[in-house]
């Protein structure tokens, strides 16, 4: 039975990458002390990005579950790994609504809505109030770390004691988990990234999230992937597993763009004052955002990873993987940050050392998890009853 | 070397040889018709021919014979225009998108279903074309270059994006259906003689298996393959931008590209579900369309189903939250206004009732699941009835209210081109190969039920040679 050990180099070098991340993030802190809203809703859109990544490798298990996936199974252990950090980030997400969630959240203020020059937020009420979304975030992460932990349970327990009996058991933490996540995903993204602007509303917006942290959770998948072949653990893992998790980056990469451009068509073109501000704001104060993101989230792997050859090549997966997680960590950046900052009365920011730092700080981190995780348990699932299938895989 | 696990279902029952499956499928095209078969063809041909009928009478009168007023522009033809585009979803969902995530059950529908795409999405087209009032002028939509100077197509219209979409996604489908059909069509060939053989040696341009024509075949199926799946989605959500991009309460919504796709995978499957319940039971293919196939088709309804649920209440949620009065009224007046009935009948049929498909045993009884696919397709009528009717009903101005009721003429039309469907889908199973010869034999060796026993022999015997190593093992000693 193979297993992984994390290495005290692997070690050193993810707490150098949290000590860089930290570093920048104080260096952001301190200059940015009197803008309290750029720094929580930092910490909130990294902190929202890492655990849909979380969230999403759950779903990559789930939905291969409930779907008879039998091809992913020599991967399973590291998107479990991946799902592990869902943890760390429900503390870090009550962590920082405890301390920040005034200074992101305009609607949360005492007095927002009586003060609301449109007259809206007072309609909202019933859903935009502090003592609901605290029961709401309690309730979704609740849900979330218990089907992660029973899942991986599962999981585990096949190892040892492999039956049928708990491969049936996991579809139905796998279909409860998909129940779960089909309302949670898009209600947490109303929550989360959607009442920053709580004049505006997209019903596309929970769909548009989620696509975005799946695609870059399977980026994350294949940069795992490969770096442990490379470590020369997983033997069995061929370039055919690596091409479809590249058909996966190269669909759900125009899938996003398929959302992106639903979104953004249907309000240019209905041209409604109160949907348009969205756009007007990104694009007359962050157009580069805007650009980059577009460019790194789909012209780039619509037109590299069209091909064959460049699914099954390290190289260009890396490079395409690293610009996916660049690409879609703007894309979160653009979803919160320019809202924040105008509902709160604050200049429009650009990414500095805060965001960064953050972003290097929690990325560290999950790559701590995911590691620790790998090396808590066998490399690979051989209890499970597709195991064969993920071996002699072929297309 | 095909391997599957030895849990998974079996695909083929009945031990089935290569050349059994070549019989039992391409038998149904020879003979004589059987009586039930006649029958359903005349029934289906009279309906159809009261439906061409009414769509003369419409031609030759106008639109006047149809139910709509000044408030309500377009209700019954685009409501069964956008029910049979949606329709026509499943087959290219079956072919292009299951082969790339390389769902082996699809190879036992997929034939059918791509069939049936072709026929709902010309039922379709038969709508728009008649509500222009003037068919004669048809060719207007085309941006040909022409002397009307002002004249011109509006390439700001959805409506014209919809003509592109539609007649695109009917060529590329049309193709994707007859490429895959040449080797079948070359296997009829070569059991005829006479006239028959001429006819199908024809269509079968000049096929031989060689293996030239076959990696030719391959690398053709996967081009029309990553062809077809944006097209899956590019049609739907064209034809939703035919009402997102505008400003009616009830219409512009974000939601609406994404929600019309999974609606019309979710009905296309439903009907699907319908027709191949039936074709397996009247040609007995029951080896080729197992219970597992249907299983696997219930579980695509259910997520469909949900998808469209959520969507649902997504757009009912954000309705109240937008704080945008007239949406918010557009919302509550569906639900509780003139059209309750409407509103009502489309959550229970596809909201309410596809959850039902979370118990194994419905998923895997028949009866259930053919009645099920009966009320989604009802339920998804509904859905884009809801939608059309009751968004125009109340128009901003309380003088403009108004109710929609269609004349006979225009349910006449509606039953008349199921007519023409079942008409056309009749004659395809009469006369080709209701399921993929060939695809289906693609899968015998990893699918079929001798040899998934097979593969539960050589997993006793696991410890003893350890991955890999006992499949070469059983391959010889089958050898000998």
């Amino acid at each position: 039975m193979e297993s992984f050990t994390f290495s005290s180099k692997e070690k050193k070098y993810s707490f150098i990458l949290m000590g860089i991340g930290l570093l920048l993030m104080l260096f952001g802190i301190f200059t940015n002390l009197e803008n309290p809203t750029r720094i929580a809703t930092a910490f909130m859109y990294n902190n929202v990005f890492f655990l849909m990544i979380a969230l999403t490798a759950m779903f990559f298990i789930a939905a291969h579950t409930v779907g008879w996936g039998g091809w992913y199974i020599l991967l399973r252990r590291i998107s479990e790994g991946m799902a592990n950090y869902i943890y760390v980030g429900a503390i870090l997400t009550i962590i920082i609504l405890a301390l920040g969630m005034q200074s992101i959240y305009h609607w949360a203020q005492p007095g927002a809505a009586a003060h609301d020059p449109l007259d809206l937020l007072a309609g909202k009420e019933p859903y935009l109030n502090v003592s609901f979304f605290w029961i709401r975030t309690i309730v979704y992460l609740a849900l979330w770390c218990g089907f992660t932990w029973l899942l991986r349970k599962n999981s585990l327990q096949n190892d040892l004691n492999p039956s049928i009996a708990l491969y049936e058991k996991s579809k139905v933490y796998a279909a409860g988990f998909l129940f779960v996540f089909a309302i949670s995903s898009s209600t947490a993204s109303w929550d989360y990234t959607m009442s920053v602007q709580p004049h505006w509303y997209s019903t596309l917006w929970g769909w548009y999230n989620f696509i975005s942290a799946f695609v870059t959770s399977c980026a994350f998948l294949s940069l795992f992937i490969m770096y442990l072949k490379e470590q020369g653990y997983l033997k069995e893992v061929t370039d055919e597993h690596l091409h479809d998790v590249g058909k996966f980056m190269f669909a759900f990469s125009i899938a996003w763009a398929y959302l992106f451009f639903s979104q953004f068509m249907l309000i240019w073109y209905a041209n409604i004052p109160e949907e348009t501000g969205y756009f007007k704001l990104r694009a007359e104060y962050y157009p580069l955002t805007m650009y980059i993101t577009f460019a790194l989230n789909f012209i780039a792997p619509f037109f590299i990873l069209i091909t064959r050859k460049a699914k099954r090549t390290y190289g260009v997966m890396r490079v395409l993987a690293c610009a996916i997680i660049i690409g879609h960590w703007m894309d979160f950046y653009q979803m919160m940050m320019p809202a924040a900052l105008k509902e709160n009365h604050m200049a429009p920011a650009s990414i500095g050392a805060l965001e960064i730092g953050i972003g290097l700080l929690l990325g560290g981190i999950f790559i701590y998890v995911v590691f620790h995780s790998l090396s808590k348990a066998a490399l690979k699932a051989e209890g499970h009853p597709f195991f064969k299938e993920s071996v002699l895989h072929h297309t | 070397m095909q391997y599957s696990s030895p849990i998974r279902e079996p695909l083929i029952t009945g031990s089935k040889s290569y050349h059994d499956i070549t019989e039992d499928i391409a038998s149904c095209t020879e003979g004589r018709p059987s009586l039930s078969w006649l029958i359903l063809v005349s029934i289906s041909g009279v309906i159809a021919f009261i439906g061409i009928c009414c769509i003369l009478w419409t031609i030759w009168m106008g639109i006047g014979t149809w139910g709509l007023n000044k408030t309500i522009g377009w209700a019954w033809d685009i409501t069964n225009f956008v029910w049979w585009i949606g329709i026509g979803h499943a087959g290219t969902l079956i072919s292009a998108i299951l082969l790339l995530f390389r769902q082996k059950w699809r190879t036992g529908v997929n034939r059918a279903a791509e069939a049936m795409t072709i026929f709902a999405v010309m039922c379709a087209a038969i709508f728009p074309g008649i509500h222009m009032g003037r068919i004669w002028l048809a060719f207007f939509i085309f941006p040909y270059p022409n002397s009307r100077g002002i004249l011109w197509v509006n390439f700001n219209s959805p409506l014209l994006w919809d003509v592109f979409a539609i007649s695109t996604y009917f060529t590329v489908s049309l193709l994707f259906w007859y490429s895959g059909l040449v080797p079948d069509i070359a296997t009829i060939r070569d059991r005829s003689k006479g006239l028959r053989r001429k006819i199908y040696s024809t269509l079968s341009f000049g096929w031989t298996g060689t293996a030239k024509q076959w990696q030719r075949f391959e690398s053709l199926s996967l081009i029309l393959a990553g062809l077809a799946t944006p097209l899956v989605l590019s049609v739907h959500s064209i034809v939703s931008f035919d009402f997102a991009t505008s400003v009616i309460p009830g219409w512009h919504t974000t939601i609406f590209p994404p929600y019309f796709v999974a609606g019309a995978i979710f009905s296309g499957f439903a009907m699907v579900l319908t027709l191949m319940l039936i074709a397996r039971k009247v040609m007995n293919l029951e080896d080729y369309i197992t219970i597992g196939h249907i299983e696997s088709m219930n579980k695509v309804i259910i997520l469909t189903g949900s998808i469209v649920g959520v969507a649902y209440t997504t757009e009912f949620f954000v309705a109240w939250y937008s704080g945008n009065v007239y949406e918010q009224y557009a919302f509550v007046n569906r639900a509780f206004g003139p059209y309750w009935w409407a509103y009502w009948s489309m959550m229970t049929c596809n909201v309410i009732s596809p959850q039902l498909f979370w118990f194994r045993k419905l998923r895997r009884s028949i009866v259930f699941t053919f009645v099920m696919s009966i009320i989604i397709n009802i339920g998804m009528w509904f859905e884009r009835f809801v939608i059309i009717v009751t968004s125009l009903h109340r128009d901003y101005i309380p003088s403009s209210w108004n109710m929609y009721s269609p004349t006979w003429i225009e349910v006449g039309i509606f039953v008349g081109t199921m007519g023409i469907f079942m008409t056309l889908f009749l004659l395809f199973s009469r006369t080709l190969p209701v399921i993929a010869i060939a695809e289906v034999k693609s899968i015998l060796k990893s699918s079929g039920d001798q040899y998934i026993a097979k593969f539960a022999e050589m997993e006793q015997k696991k410890d003893q040679y350890g991955v890999g190593g006992d499949l070469a093992g059983v391959e010889k000693r089958d050898a000998k």
